[in-house]
C-alpha cells in the first residue's frame, strides 16, 4: 500500500489538474502575446502615420522653396510647441547638422527609411533623459538629409506592461487551476479511494461490502451500481457454492452410508444367496439415487452455461403442452387435476433449458400438491412479453424463504423426507437467468404459483 | 454379436469389454483413432462404439471417414460432453444413437442392440402395419388392435406402442423412451415414464390376456410376442 502523500502524487486526479493548468496556461500566453503584438502594431502604424504626415509637408516645402525653405521650416517647428513632440534634423550630405532640435545626427541612421534609436531629450519642465525615438531619415534630391521622428516610449511602457501581465496572470491561471482542477477531480479520487477500500475489505471476506451510491447519477454511480452487481453476484455465488458443498455431501453420505451399514451387516450376519440379492437390489436403488443426484448437479451446471448464442426462436405454449401430455397420466394417477391454458407465444430460447424448467416445475407442483388438488398451467402472451405460471395447491412457500428456495439443494422441509435432489428450483432460477426472465413465487391462496415473465423478440 | 470399441480410456473400456464378454458377444478393443477406424473399415463387426475423444482421430472424424467408405455399421456414440449440441453434431454425422458418460451398462447394452436391431425386430409387416404377436398397429389410420380388439390410444401413447414394437424383444430404457418421444435429452423427475407404461399396460392388456409389456428391472422395459 502506498503511503498517502505518494498516492497523492500518483493520484489521477493530480496529473488532470496539472493537465488542465497546462493547457490553461498555453492559452492564456498566447492570446496575451497575440493582443501584445497587435497593440504594438498599432502603436506603430500611428506613430508612422504621424511622421510621414510630417516629412511629407517639409517635402512639399523643399519643392517650393528649397533647402533654406525646409531649415526655416524646421527652425519654426521646433520652436513651436506641439501635442506630439516630434524631432527634426536636416543635415548636410556628411551628417552637419544645420538646423533642428536633435543635437547630432544618430549613428544608427545609415539608410533611408524608418529607424528606431535611443536619445538624450532635453524638455523645459523636466532634466534630460533617455528617450525611445522613432525617425523616418529621408535622402534630399541634393544628397542632404532630413530625419522626422516622434517618441515612441509608449512601446517600451507596453513591453513592461505586457511581461508583467503575462507573469501576473500566468501565476494565477496556474494556481487557481491546480487548485480547482483538484476541487473538481477530487470526487474521482474520493470514488476511487472508496471503491478500492471496498475492494480490498471484500477481498479480505468481507463479502457483503457495497460502494455508496449517490443521488447524482453520474458515471462513478454508474459503475459503483455495476461493481454492487459484481460484489453481489460474487457473494451470491460463494454463498451458493457453500450451501451446495454441503448439501451435496449431506446427500451422498445418506445413501453411501445406508450401503455400507447394509454391506457390513451382510458381513456379520453371513447373509445367505437370497439376502445377498436382497443387499444389492437395496444398494442398487441407492446408487441410482447417487447417479441421479450427480445427473443434477451437471444438469444444473450446464444450464448455468447455456448462453443465448445457441438460443432460437421457438413455441413455449408448445414446450409446455408436451411437458403437461408427459405428466397428465402422473397428476391422473396421484388423483390430481391438471389443467392448462394456452395462447400462442413466441420466444427466443433454448429447447431444452425450457423443456426442462417446465418439467421440473409440474413435477414440483406434483409433488407438493394435496390429494384432489388442482395445478393449473397458464402461458399467456402479450405485444412485449410471454408469462407462464404455474399454480398448485399445496402448501406453499413463506415470503421470507421465497429468495432461498432458489439457490441449490434448498428443501424447506429440513428432515429431507420428500424425494428429489433439491435442485429442481435451482435448474428453474438457472433457465430464467440465461433466458433473461424474471421469476416470482406468489401466494396461490392456498399454495404457490411459480409466474415467469419472458420479454418477447420481436419477429425479426 | 462381434462389437469394435474404440476408446481410449483403460477403466471404461475394461468396463464395457468385459460386460460385453459376460454376455457372450466378442470385444474388440482399440485405444486410439487412427487403428479403430482401419478395424472398423474392415466391415467386420455387428456394431462400433466409438468414444468421442480420441487421440490420433478424433471420434467423430473416425465416423465421417467410415460413412465417407460407405461402411453402413451401426455406430454408438460415447460422449463425456453431453450438450445438446455435441448430440446433434454426433447424429448428423451418422452416428445410429449417442450416450453421455456417465451410463449404466445397461444402458449402453439396450441401446447397442436397439441399434444392431433397428431393421424391425417385429418381421412381417409392410410400412404401414406393425405387428408383435397379436397386437398390431396401423400407423395410417394410428389405431392399435389386440384379437381384433380395436384398442383406443393418445397422441403419446401411440408413439410409446410405436417404439416398443419397432424394438420388440429388446430392452428399452426410459431414457431411450424420453429421447425417443419428447425428443428431451434430460431425464426428468419421478417416475413419469412408469405411468405412461401403466397406462399403456392397462389399454392393451385386456381382462384374462397376458401382459406384453415386461419391466426389466434397473433397466426398462420390453415388449414381447406372446
Amino acid at each position: 500500500m502506498p503511503s498517502d502523500r505518494t498516492a497523492l502524487f500518483h493520484s489521477a486526479a493530480l496529473r488532470g489538474a496539472i493537465w488542465i493548468t497546462l493547457i490553461a496556461l498555453a492559452t492564456t500566453g498566447f492570446a496575451l502575446t497575440i493582443q501584445f503584438a497587435q497593440t504594438m502594431r498599432l502603436l506603430e502604424e500611428r506613430n508612422h502615420a504621424l511622421v510621414d504626415d510630417e516629412a511629407a509637408s517639409l517635402l512639399s516645402r523643399y519643392r517650393s522653396a528649397g533647402l533654406q525653405g525646409v531649415a526655416g521650416a524646421v527652425r519654426q517647428e521646433g520652436d513651436t510647441p506641439r501635442l506630439n513632440e516630434f524631432f527634426y534634423l536636416l543635415a548636410t550630405p556628411g551628417g552637419e547638422p544645420l538646423a533642428g532640435n536633435l543635437v547630432g545626427w544618430p549613428q544608427e541612421v545609415d539608410q533611408p527609411g524608418y529607424h528606431r534609436f535611443e536619445t538624450q531629450v532635453a524638455s523645459t519642465r523636466a532634466p534630460s533623459r533617455e528617450r525611445s525615438v522613432e525617425a523616418r531619415a529621408i535622402i534630399l534630391p541634393d544628397g542632404y538629409r532630413l530625419l522626422v521622428g516622434t517618441l515612441s516610449d509608449e512601446r517600451q511602457v507596453l513591453r513592461d506592461r505586457y511581461l508583467s501581465a503575462l507573469v501576473w496572470s500566468l501565476l494565477a491561471t496556474g494556481v487557481l487551476g491546480l487548485a480547482l482542477g483538484f476541487w473538481y477531480s477530487r470526487r474521482g479520487l474520493f470514488f476511487v479511494q472508496a471503491a478500492s477500500d471496498a475492494g480490498n475489505r471484500f477481498l479480505r471476506g468481507k463479502l457483503d461490502e457495497r460502494l455508496p451510491v449517490s443521488a447524482r447519477q453520474d458515471e462513478y454511480d454508474r459503475l459503483a451500481r455495476t461493481l454492487n452487481t459484481t460484489f453481489e453476484e460474487i457473494e451470491r455465488l460463494i454463498g451458493s457454492l457453500r450451501a451446495a458443498t454441503e448439501g451435496l455431501a449431506h446427500d451422498l453420505r445418506t445413501p453411501i452410508t445406508r450401503i455400507r451399514a447394509r454391506l457390513e451387516l451382510a458381513e456379520m450376519q453371513q447373509a445367505d444367496a437370497e439376502q445377498l440379492h436382497a443387499v444389492m437390489a437395496e444398494s442398487r436403488e441407492d446408487l441410482e439415487a447417487i447417479l441421479r443426484l450427480i445427473e443434477d448437479i451437471l444438469e444444473l451446471a450446464r444450464a448455468e452455461s447455456i448462453a443465448e448464442a445457441g438460443f432460437a426462436p421457438l413455441r413455449l405454449d408448445a414446450i409446455v403442452a408436451e411437458a403437461v401430455e408427459l405428466y397428465e397420466p402422473l397428476a391422473d394417477e396421484r388423483g390430481l387435476r391438471l389443467e392448462m391454458h394456452t395462447v400462442p407465444a413466441q420466444l427466443s430460447g433454448s429447447r431444452s433449458l425450457l423443456a426442462r424448467m417446465v418439467t421440473n416445475l409440474l413435477d414440483n407442483a406434483i409433488k407438493y400438491s394435496p390429494e384432489r388438488g388442482r395445478i393449473l398451467v397458464v402461458v399467456e402472451a402479450t405485444e412485449q412479453s410471454v408469462v407462464l405460471s404455474v399454480a398448485d395447491e399445496g402448501p406453499g412457500i413463506p415470503e421470507a424463504q421465497r429468495e432461498k428456495v432458489l439457490h441449490r439443494f434448498t428443501r424447506l422441509d429440513p428432515s429431507r423426507s420428500q424425494p428429489g435432489s433439491g435442485i429442481g428450483l435451482s435448474i428453474v432460477a438457472a433457465a430464467v437467468r440465461a433466458h433473461r426472465a424474471e421469476l416470482e413465487l406468489q401466494e396461490n391462496n392456498p399454495g404457490l404459483r411459480v409466474v415467469i415473465h419472458f420479454a418477447k423478440v420481436p419477429p425479426s | 454379436m462381434k462389437i469394435l470399441l474404440i476408446e481410449d480410456d483403460a477403466k471404461t473400456a475394461e468396463y464395457i469389454a468385459r460386460g460385453l464378454r459376460e454376455l457372450g458377444h466378442t470385444c474388440n478393443h482399440l485405444a486410439n483413432g487412427l487403428d479403430g477406424l482401419s478395424a472398423a473399415l474392415d466391415d467386420e463387426h455387428d456394431a462400433v462404439i466409438l468414444d468421442r475423444n480420441l487421440p490420433g482421430l478424433d471420434g467423430l472424424a473416425v465416423l465421417t471417414a467410415m460413412r465417407a467408405k460407405n461402411v453402413r455399421t451401426p455406430v454408438l456414440l460415447l460422449s463425456a460432453l453431453g450438450q445438446v449440441d455435441d448430440r446433434v453434431a454426433g447424429l448428423k454425422a451418422g452416428g445410429d444413437d449417442y450416450l453421455t458418460k456417465p451410463f449404466s451398462f445397461q444402458e449402453l447394452i439396450a441401446r447397442l442392440e436397439a441399434i444392431t436391431r433397428r431393421t424391425d425386430a417385429a418381421t412381417g409387416m409392410d410400412g404401414s402395419c406393425l405387428q408383435v404377436g397379436d397386437l398390431s398397429l396401423d400407423l395410417l389410420s394410428r389405431t392399435a388392435r389386440r384379437s381384433g380388439r380395436e384398442i383406443e390410444l393418445g397422441n403419446k401413447e401411440f408413439q410409446l406402442l410405436e417404439y416398443l414394437m419397432r424394438h420388440a424383444g429388446q430392452v428399452v430404457t426410459r431414457t431411450m423412451l424420453i429421447e425417443a418421444i419428447w425428443d428431451y435429452n434430460f431425464n426428468p423427475g419421478t417416475n413419469v415414464i412408469d405411468v405412461h407404461i401403466s397406462r399403456l399396460r392397462a389399454k392393451i392388456d385386456a381382462e384374462g390376456e397376458d401382459g406384453m409389456i415386461s419391466t426389466v428391472r434397473g433397466a426398462g422395459y420390453r415388449l414381447d410376442a406372446i
